[in-house]
Parts: C-alpha cells; sequence; structure tokens
C-alpha cells in the first residue's frame, strides 16, 4: 500500500464529493434538519392534542333504562359533558357524541353497555374518563353495600401491593432508547456510505472518469482503499450528525421515560465503546456499498442493487425489539444484530467485556471479508466494463 | 476473443496508428497497453517495462486519453493537475513549474482554477490534455482521442498529436477516422476482428494492396487473410 497516493486519493474522493451539492444536502442537511425537523413537530402536535385532550368536554350520550344512583354526576364530575340519547349507538355513529352508554337489565343489577368508535382517536380519552367516572361509583356502591351489611371495607382489600423498579436511571435510558438506536444507527451508517460508495464507483462510471484513474500510477487496492476511506468517514461523519441533532432535540423537547428522565451516558469509557462499535460496523458498510455499487452502469443501478440489502440490514437490526438481554455467542456472531444488541447493552451500562470483544472481533472479521470483496470487484475487468 | 496474437513496435518521436473500424479490438488492445485490462496470454512492453510484471511502472510512463474520457466536473484543472502529477510521482516543487507551463501552454490560465461543470467541450479537452502531458510521460496512449469532437476542437487534439511527435514521444494512436489515420501516423497497422491484417508506412500499405486512398486500402485490407508485416 503507497499511503502517499492513498492520501492524494482521499482527498480527491472527499473533494469530489464535497463539492456535489447533493451530497451535502443528503449527508449534511438532511440529517441535520429532516429528522430533528419532523420529531420536534411531532412532539409538538403530541403534545398539543394531549393538552386539548385535559381540557377538552367529550359529549357522552345516556340512556338510563334502569338508573344507577350517582353515575350522570360521577360523569359530569369527570369533565364529560352527558345528554341524555334514546339511541347511544346510533348517535355514536352519527358522531353527535363521542360516548354512549345503554343502562339496562335489574335495577338491583343494572347492565351497561358501552358504544365508542375506536378509529377515532379521542374515543380512548373519553373512555378513560367513563371508566374514572363508573369506578367512582361502583366503589361507593360496594362501599354502602358492605356498610348496610356491617361489613368492613378491608374485606376487599385483604393485602396491600406496591412495587420498586431497581433499575437505575442509566438502564432504563438503555431499555428504551436501546432497543431503537442501534437500528437508526445502522439505517443512518448505510445511508452515509451508500451515496458516498455509489457516487465513487458507478457515479464514475457515469461521469466517464474511472479510466482516468485506472490508468494513474495508482494501484488498484490504493484506489478501492480511498474510496472505502471516503465513503467510511461520510458513513460515521452522517451517523453523528444525525446522532447529535436527535438528541438536541430530544434534550430541547425534554422527552420522558415512564419512569422518569432519560440519562445519556458522556463518560468517556462508554463513548469509545460506543466508538469502537460503530467503526468496525462503517468500514462494513462502506465496503458492502463500494462491492455491491461496482458493477452497476449507473447510480440509479446501483441504488437498485443496495436497497434491497438495507432492508435486510434493517430486518437484522430490529432483533433488539424482540430479543432481550445481552448477545448470546452465537446472536454475537450475526452481523449487525450484534451491533444493536451490544448497542443497547453498552447504553444500559449492563455489558461484559467479553461480549463486547466477541462483537467487535466478529464485525471486525466481516469487515475484512466485505474490504476483501470490495477490492477483488475492483479487479474484475468484466464488472469494471460491464457493458 | 478481443484480440488475438497483435504484435507491433512503435518507438519514440513515432505516431503508430492502429486503424480499426468499430469492436476491432482497438480499444482492448489499447487497454491492455496502458495496464487497464490484463491480457489472458501474451505481453507488451511499454518505456521498458513489462505491462504484466511492472503495471504501475507502465502506467507512471504512459499518459492516457480516450475520446469518450471525461473531466471531474467537480474539481478545477488545476486541482486535476495537481492530484495526478502527485500520483504519477512528480516531485511537488517540479509539479508546481510543471502545472503553471501547461496552463500556459494550453491556454486555460482564465479557467484553471474554476470548477469544469461550466466548461465548454473545448476547455475540458484542453485540460485533459494537459493531464496527460503533467508527468512528461515518454509515451502517450490515444484511443480514438477525436471521436465525437467538434472540428475546432478535434483540430486542437492533432495539433497535441504533432507536437508530442516533435518532442520525441512515442504516440500509440487508435483511429477508425480514415482522413486522421493518414494525415497524422508515421505508420499504421490495420485491425479485424481482433488480428492484425496488416503494418506499414502508407507508402507500404499502397504497395501491398494497389490503392491509392487508405479507405481504399482499408477496405482491401479486411477482406484478406491475417498476415504479418507488410515488407518493403
Amino acid at each position: 500500500m503507497n499511503f502517499p497516493t492513498l492520501r492524494v486519493l482521499f482527498r480527491k474522493e472527499m473533494l469530489d464529493l464535497l463539492r456535489d451539492r447533493r451530497t451535502l444536502i443528503s449527508l449534511v442537511i438532511a440529517p441535520m434538519l429532516v429528522g430533528p425537523a419532523i420529531m420536534t413537530v411531532m412532539n409538538y402536535y403530541i403534545r398539543r392534542s394531549e393538552q386539548q385532550a385535559k381540557v377538552e368536554r367529550y359529549k357522552v350520550g345516556l340512556n338510563e333504562g334502569v338508573r344507577i344512583s350517582g353515575l350522570r354526576d360521577a360523569l359530569n364530575g369527570a369533565g364529560l359533558e352527558v345528554s341524555d340519547e334514546a339511541a347511544p349507538r346510533q348517535a355514536v355513529v352519527d358522531k353527535k357524541i363521542t360516548f354512549g352508554i345503554d343502562v339496562t337489565g335489574d335495577p338491583s343489577k343494572p347492565k351497561l353497555m358501552f358504544y365508542s368508535d375506536n378509529s377515532e382517536m379521542k374515543t380512548s380519552m373519553a373512555r378513560a374518563r367513563v371508566n374514572e367516572a363508573i369506578d367512582k361509583v361502583w366503589r361507593e356502591r360496594i362501599r354502602s353495600e358492605l356498610a348496610a351489611r356491617n361489613v368492613p371495607e378491608s374485606v376487599i382489600q385483604p393485602f396491600e401491593r406496591s412495587s420498586v423498579n431497581v433499575a437505575q436511571p442509566r438502564k432504563m435510558t438503555g431499555s428504551v432508547i436501546g432497543r431503537i438506536i442501534g437500528f437508526l444507527l445502522l439505517i443512518f451508517l448505510f445511508n452515509g456510505a451508500m451515496y458516498s460508495a455509489v457516487d465513487s464507483t458507478a457515479g464514475e462510471k457515469e461521469r466517464k472518469t474511472i479510466e482516468i484513474l485506472l490508468a494513474s500510477a495508482a494501484g488498484r487496492t490504493e484506489i478501492v482503499a480511498a474510496k472505502v476511506l471516503t465513503a467510511m468517514v461520510t458513513s460515521f461523519g452522517t451517523t453523528v450528525l444525525s446522532i447529535s441533532s436527535y438528541a438536541l432535540a430530544l434534550a430541547q423537547t425534554g422527552s420522558r421515560s415512564k419512569s422518569g428522565d432519560l440519562v445519556f451516558p458522556t463518560d468517556p469509557l462508554t463513548l469509545g465503546l460506543l466508538v469502537l462499535l460503530i467503526l468496525p460496523v462503517a468500514l462494513m458498510a462502506s465496503c458492502i456499498s463500494i462491492a455491491a455499487a461496482t458493477p452497476a452502469r449507473s447510480t440509479r443501478e446501483a441504488m437498485s442493487y443496495l436497497t434491497p440489502g438495507l432492508f435486510l440490514i434493517m430486518f437484522l437490526g430490529m432483533f433488539t425489539f424482540i430479543v432481550d438481554g445481552p448477545p448470546s455467542i452465537w446472536m454475537a456472531l450475526i452481523p449487525f444484530s450484534n451491533f444493536s444488541q451490544m448497542m443497547r447493552e453498552v447504553l444500559s451500562g449492563d455489558w461484559t467485556w467479553a461480549q463486547f470483544l466477541m462483537t467487535t472481533a466478529a464485525n471486525l472479521v466481516y469487515s475484512l471479508i466485505a474490504v476483501a470483496l470490495a477490492v477483488r470487484a475492483f479487479r474484475t475487468e468484466k464488472v469494471l466494463f460491464r457493458s | 476473443m478481443a484480440v488475438d496474437h497483435i504484435s507491433f513496435e512503435a518507438r519514440p518521436g513515432e505516431i503508430f496508428g492502429l486503424l480499426g473500424s468499430n469492436g476491432a479490438g482497438k480499444t482492448t488492445t489499447m487497454r491492455m497497453l496502458a495496464t487497464i485490462l490484463q491480457p489472458t496470454d501474451g505481453t507488451a512492453e511499454v518505456a521498458g517495462f513489462d505491462i504484466r510484471r511492472s503495471p504501475a511502472d507502465v502506467r507512471r510512463s504512459i499518459g492516457f486519453l480516450s475520446g469518450d474520457m471525461g473531466y471531474y466536473r467537480r474539481l478545477s484543472p488545476r486541482e486535476v493537475l495537481q492530484i495526478f502529477g502527485t500520483i504519477n510521482g512528480v516531485e511537488p516543487r517540479a509539479l508546481k513549474t510543471r502545472i503553471d507551463m501547461l496552463i500556459e501552454q494550453f491556454g486555460m490560465k482564465e479557467f484553471a482554477d474554476g470548477r469544469a461543470e461550466s466548461f465548454s467541450t473545448g476547455m475540458r479537452q484542453r485540460a485533459n490534455i494537459a493531464r496527460v502531458l503533467v508527468h512528461d510521460p515518454p509515451v502517450l496512449i490515444l484511443d480514438e482521442p477525436t471521436t465525437g469532437l467538434d472540428v475546432p476542437t478535434a483540430q486542437v487534439i492533432e495539433k497535441f498529436i504533432l507536437s508530442a511527435k516533435e518532442n520525441g514521444k512515442c504516440v500509440v494512436l487508435s483511429t477508425h477516422i480514415m482522413e486522421e489515420a493518414e494525415y497524422l501516423c508515421d505508420r499504421i497497422a490495420v485491425v479485424h476482428g481482433g488480428k492484425l491484417q496488416a503494418l506499414g508506412t502508407m507508402d507500404q500499405l499502397r504497395q501491398r494492396t494497389g490503392k491509392q486512398r487508405l479507405r481504399e486500402i482499408f477496405l482491401e485490407l479486411i477482406n484478406l487473410p491475417a498476415e504479418g508485416e507488410v515488407t518493403a
């Protein structure tokens, strides 16, 4: 390997790539702005609808064939607007009311039937309030029945229940964010690598500059190494930009887990481990993209080769959604899946060196195989000069 | 097989033409000489280096230009010269002088630092020629360099080829344009179906075929069985 030549080729690749407006939009502006912007807008609307839901008085239609004492007051007390409806089901269908209640049966044991349109988002909010009101009436009724029979209330509560979550905030963060972060990182890493790889291989063919490079004194290995290095830099750079932007957006919107604030580890060891986990995958993503895009005659053809691969990688990255705990020996050997699992464990602070080294070693081996594939593709004349 | 037993020798200060119709094997031969493709059998020596054993030395000794070659549109001509001069082993100080000289020689001063996106075909071709010459190679391999160019731009290329010959460079030129071959080449090899049909000066080819114009000579030769070099 001639390193001075590699340095010149790398500079050429970076200049060529970064001066393309589409590259700047796809690799810099989009990751920094689009994702966080979508997140901020979504957060804004979710919060606004939550606020609206709190103050909105949902309409409940009541048909009291049998009267339940205190039911109407309880519903009104829960912030619902109660009206009499002879046919509550039809009223819900006609969207006159959000929730309908039919009270029928024996006055000593009335039967309640609820009507709702579950395809409407506000139904769940109205149902929660109706349940709260009915629970109140239910409890009151039991209390008075018990009092009438001189039975202490404790009979219906034979013991007390309470629970404590022993997971530290960091572990909860790993559980909440870690499940999706590995998956997201895989998408960012491949997106960054793919664009650069396609532009520097199929793009060079399309622009008819590949022969200039091949006829220069640079060897094929140096040419491929420069392209891989460029793809790796864009892959890693795009990922860092995307994650930083998302983290900023999260911090701005003050996102919380169900059990409290999310705690992102910022200690040097964890950050170092995350970088060590990401780098082999960035290398792997770059080499796979270069090897797959090199046979293509145009950038469009190259994208059509790479897109199915991206779906497969996304599928492997989704294992963290269904598999809990650290990666087993076999799981540590499954590329991409091992990465997202290990990412979750590191974020949770629940990792061991053995798991980490096994995952990283496996990914390094796969990266070397991917490097060999990329170099081979660039040495094969049938692949380079496919017409 | 694209090329079969083609053998010839081109000398310094000579323009050697490879003449053939489309698909004759010219581009494959040129690519093999430039070490872009590897021959399945046989070999060649370029500037004293074997294309199989020392491909990097061969590439350092050649300037390769083809007619449908593109240009690095996002880079300026000066950047391209800097990059390929360095890759081809020119010392930094000598490279700076060489770049300034080429920019002057090919009238590129006005656009040497601009990006080639907005360049005309003529400007791009001048920048491409400068790139070919940046490391001052002793051998030029030119694969149909005027194909698709308008007359004024093609003339720039022709002038460049003639001046390269004057400077003692060995020029191997492939073309299917008869007029160009007749005007520029000292010796011509006619290639057809991947085989060498004839090789010689215009006079030798006329003598062999009894025809005067290169077009007629060519048509006559591609109907003949393959033979070696024409002897005077």
